[in-house]
């Protein structure tokens, strides 16, 4: 009898748990995307006003930040400093590649990503500013996406882990 | 005869009905849907074998063999 009450609770409290992880996606996505804005502002002041060579820039942004782009941005100056790949589009998409793993960061962002690569440092000063007001806009737009999906179905795992242990609990008592 | 499954069962009634409203209002209705049917095959496995019972007593009662 001990046995059984003692492995229903831990199957309750493992749900929950996943529950609360899957919720957490949710809410750590739209902290990332909006970490990514803030690291390319910096980005964009330092190339278009103290006009730093790449790399450096990406270390000077990135800072003062924290979340799963950070990771991203170190390996692309890593490869760029110690010219493991022959472009910055190739860096990119490597560091992009292994980035796409993690459950936090949305396709959408990826997409937006992957174009502001292709585009990064192949013009002048005015188109720069440009792309980098085109992806701002972009990643704008879904952070609003990803707060209403955060407010629809973040609440729905939280819940949905803990009632679905319950009935597992339930049946298996 | 264990009263225990009539507990279990009006648990699981219970637990589906929450579940189902959470889905509902997280505008995911098919998949509520499919929580309601499985929580009814679940219930029905249960009972399936009370069902079988009630039938041969009834026809032992009444001597329909």
């Amino acid at each position: 009898m001990f046995l059984k009450i003692a492995s229903s609770i831990t199957i309750v409290i493992c749900c929950t748990l996943l529950g609360m992880q899957m919720s957490y996606r949710y809410k750590q996505r739209i902290y990332n995307i909006r970490v990514l804005q803030s690291i390319l502002a910096h980005l964009e002041t330092e190339i278009v006003y103290y006009s730093t060579f790449l790399s450096q820039a990406i270390r000077n942004s990135i800072r003062t930040l924290d979340g799963d782009w950070k990771t991203f941005f170190i390996e692309v100056a890593d490869n760029l400093e110690n010219k493991t790949e022959y472009s910055l589009t190739e860096a990119w998409n490597k560091s992009l590649n292994k980035i796409q793993k993690n459950p936090c960061v949305g396709k959408t962002e990826l997409d937006i990503m992957y174009r502001f690569g292709l585009q990064l440092g192949n013009s002048d000063r005015q188109n720069q500013k440009k792309y980098f007001e085109i992806a701002q806009q972009q990643l704008k737009i879904e952070e609003e996406n990803a707060r209403q999906l955060h407010l629809r179905y973040g609440n729905m795992y939280r819940s949905l882990g803990l009632l679905l242990g319950l009935g597992i609990a339930i049946i298996l008592f | 005869m264990n009263i225990d499954i009539i507990f279990k069962i009006a648990a699981i009634g219970i637990l589906v009905s929450v579940v189902n409203h959470v889905l509902t209002r997280a505008g995911r209705e098919e998949i509520a849907m499919l929580t309601t049917l499985t929580g009814v095959v679940i219930v029905l496995l249960m009972v399936v074998n009370l069902i079988n019972d009630l039938f041969n007593n009834v026809r032992s009662i009444f001597r329909l063999y």
